[in-house]
């Protein structure tokens, strides 16, 4: 009941006049940045950051927020309509959403997609309503070998969840750490790998790795593999038609199913949209009811990623409420942005009611966020596709600036603008030697968290490692995480040895 | 054996990286920890860590019939993907634009104190275009010019960011433009 009485606050607060028009600015720039290749929802929510500067708390994450859920739609009209993932969410809507529109029904894959956008984030908004106050009660009452296992499940997750080399992960997640470690520690004062560099002393913000490995890299690599021109032709007939309900009852299994998924996957620290929606598609291919047919242009094929993806978005917010602890990209900006501005998300926030109104604000967002883009999907669609008409080197250069300009305006420090430099080469030579970002960047923001609570355990346990995991849930989440790691390497061993004996 | 001495670069670049961290991590002062766990103990974690997972790889790459590693959950269908997507590419990789792009946008970071944000921001968006291959020099001009202008605008007047004013003559420049825009 109190919850319901604080999302109507919540509510009340996102109908001002100018909550309600940056929501409705963050759903415009979040689809047209994801209808852009090139431009990843997580470069979106950095580059809309410097924006937010100015703004006061509750509007700032409001932006922020709306252009993650939308980010994770806006892709699918390139991938359904031209076969041009807007975002790596949208690869396994290539599979069954182009297919479908390719056998002459583009308005029904587009229906089908708004339709699975739609359920996913309104269940991922309840999801995230219903549990963030007992999820933040369950948080107070833990301490830093509980904090400790969670980080490290997060850490081993983006190791083992990501699509390349588990090696190539572990050593990008070490070189994240190893950034998190550079300045001055937290415990002791003690100067590390400083080399008497003033700009070192203070450290490397994790914004400017992640400004400059995802914004500056991947422009780096798109004008290094040349930019083509998109031809959209003609988009006269271009509509959306939407499932009729006889329709819907037959996919609600997967539907729910990949809601599912999506939530648990995006709770997970170190995992999100992408792989929520190919982890839903890979279920939907073992269990769905029509998992022959799966990539031949059927609705449980848009559903399960569509829904996933965007019901990752309420998961992904619960850990950054209730603990302080960002899962993904997004919410590391979105943390960044609430830290700015003086707040420190964390089951504190839901103990003083100045601050829980701002989460449920935040909360209320969400429901009309996804209503509002749902609709501008709708009718909307004939102009946000034309945005792939915009020549992509004049994007790539703005996006160039607006990663120096939100870099820059952090901290008003011009040898910031070298950092994100330097990471933005060293995010293109990632690229290209097949290293994933992802564990460099979470390596980075959760480095010192995981640096702190793993140092103040040691000094409160009179370094008794064994605490983590003689402790009940220190010890569950930490043989989960040890198992997200070790699952992978074993199933490759054993299809190894299959693949030797068939040989 | 070229393609695994290539292969094996990184790592070994790499391993020499996390050799002279460590080195630097011994020097760590740990005075203050006073018999307790010390500041040096996180970073030299990470970098056995990272040494020993790129020994392993150099080992593979020189020892082992099959290099490739044990990937992620999704491996299988990330080079589903990644197969769909090269046989789409039309693009034309060219170390040249990637050398004149990243040229470019070092020579951005520099010039910025001493142009002022206008200026370097205008030169930079056009010499960047141009680098991207649009040839459009009217397009190419605008963007440039009336970009430059907007975030001017948009940053210094309504979202009061300082941003450089350049040096000397470019600072009156400067200065003149903000008067120009109203901006204080």
């Amino acid at each position: 009941m109190e919850v319901l009485s604080l999302l109507a606050a919540g509510f009340v607060q996102v109908l001002t006049p100018v909550n309600l028009a940056v929501l409705a600015i963050g759903l415009v720039l979040g689809l047209v940045v994801a209808v852009l290749p090139g431009l990843t929802l997580v470069m979106g929510v950095v580059l809309a950051l410097p924006f937010t500067y100015a703004m006061h708390v509750t509007p700032a994450i409001i932006l922020l927020t709306a252009m993650y859920v939308t980010g994770t739609y806006g892709g699918a009209f390139t991938a359904i309509l031209f076969r041009v993932p807007g975002e790596p969410i949208d690869v396994p809507l290539l599979w069954d959403g182009y297919t479908m529109a390719r056998k002459g029904m583009p308005a029904q894959a587009l229906g089908w997609t708004l339709f699975a956008a739609f359920c996913g984030g309104m269940l991922s908004a309840c999801a995230l309503a219903g549990l963030a106050a007992p999820v933040a009660r369950v948080a107070l009452t833990l301490s830093t070998p509980e904090y400790f296992a969670i980080i490290f499940f997060g850490l081993t997750s983006v190791v083992s969840l990501g699509g390349g080399s588990i090696s190539n992960a572990l050593i990008s997640l070490c070189l994240g750490l190893l950034i998190s470690t550079v300045g001055v520690d937290e415990t002791y004062g003690a100067e590390r790998f400083a080399f008497g560099v003033p700009m070192l002393t203070d450290g490397i913000e994790y914004l400017l790795v992640m400004v400059g490995a995802y914004g500056i890299g991947e422009v780096f690599t798109r004008l290094y593999q040349g930019y083509g021109a998109a031809s959209l032709g003609r988009l006269g007939g271009l509509r959306t038609e939407l499932p009729r309900l006889r329709e819907i009852g037959r996919v609600k299994a997967a539907l729910a199913r990949s809601a599912f998924v999506g939530l648990v996957v995006g709770v997970v620290p170190g995992a999100g949209a992408t792989i929520a929606s190919f982890v839903a598609y890979g279920a939907e291919g073992q269990y769905g009811k029509r998992r022959k047919e799966l990539g031949t242009g059927i609705a449980e094929g848009i559903v399960a990623p569509q829904t996933a993806a965007t019901s990752s978005v309420g998961g992904a917010m619960i850990p950054l409420l209730t603990m302080g602890i960002p899962g993904s990209g997004a919410t590391a900006i979105i943390l960044g942005a609430f830290l700015l501005h003086g707040v420190q998300p964390g089951p504190q926030i839901f103990t003083n009611p100045e601050q829980s109104q701002i989460a449920y604000a935040v909360i209320a967002s969400m429901f009309i966020g996804v209503l509002g883009m749902c609709l501008l999907g709708y009718f909307a669609i004939k102009l946000l596709v034309r945005v792939l008409d915009f020549p992509e080197a004049v994007i790539s250069a703005f996006v160039v600036m607006f990663c120096f300009v939100g870099a820059f305006a952090a901290r008003n420090n011009l040898s910031d603008l070298y950092v994100i430099a330097a990471f933005g080469v060293l995010g293109f030579l990632f690229e290209r030697w097949r290293f994933p970002i992802a564990p460099l960047v979470l390596g980075s923001i959760l480095g010192p968290l995981a640096e702190n609570t793993f140092m103040t355990t040691m000094i409160s346990f009179d370094n008794d490692w064994t605490v983590f995991f003689t402790r009940p849930v220190a010890g569950a989440v930490m043989a989960a995480a040890i198992l997200a790691f070790v699952v992978p390497v074993v199933r490759d061993l054993w299809r190894r040895r299959k693949k030797t004996a068939a040989d | 054996m070229t393609g695994r001495v290539a292969r094996a670069a990184p790592y070994a670049l790499l391993l020499g990286v996390a050799g002279v961290l460590y080195s630097f991590a011994l020097r760590i002062d740990t005075s203050a920890a006073a018999g307790r766990i010390g500041p040096d103990v996180w970073p030299r974690a990470v970098l056995v860590l990272l040494a020993v997972v790129c020994v392993y790889e150099l080992a593979k790459s020189f020892l082992a019939a099959d290099a490739r590693s044990a990937g992620g959950m999704l491996q299988d269908y990330l080079d589903a993907s990644i197969a769909a997507d090269e046989a789409q590419s039309a693009a034309r990789p060219s170390v040249r634009r990637l050398a004149l792009g990243m040229g470019a946008t070092l020579a951005y970071v520099l010039l910025v104190d001493v142009l002022g944000f206008f200026l370097a921001t205008a030169a930079y968006l056009a010499v960047f275009v141009a680098i991207g291959g649009y040839r459009r020099w009217g397009v190419i001009a605008a963007c440039a010019l009336g970009g430059s202008l907007a975030m001017v605008v948009v940053f210094m007047k309504i979202v009061y960011v300082s941003l450089p004013l350049g040096a000397g003559p470019f600072r009156a420049l400067s200065i003149s433009l903000l008067a120009l825009l109203g901006v204080r």
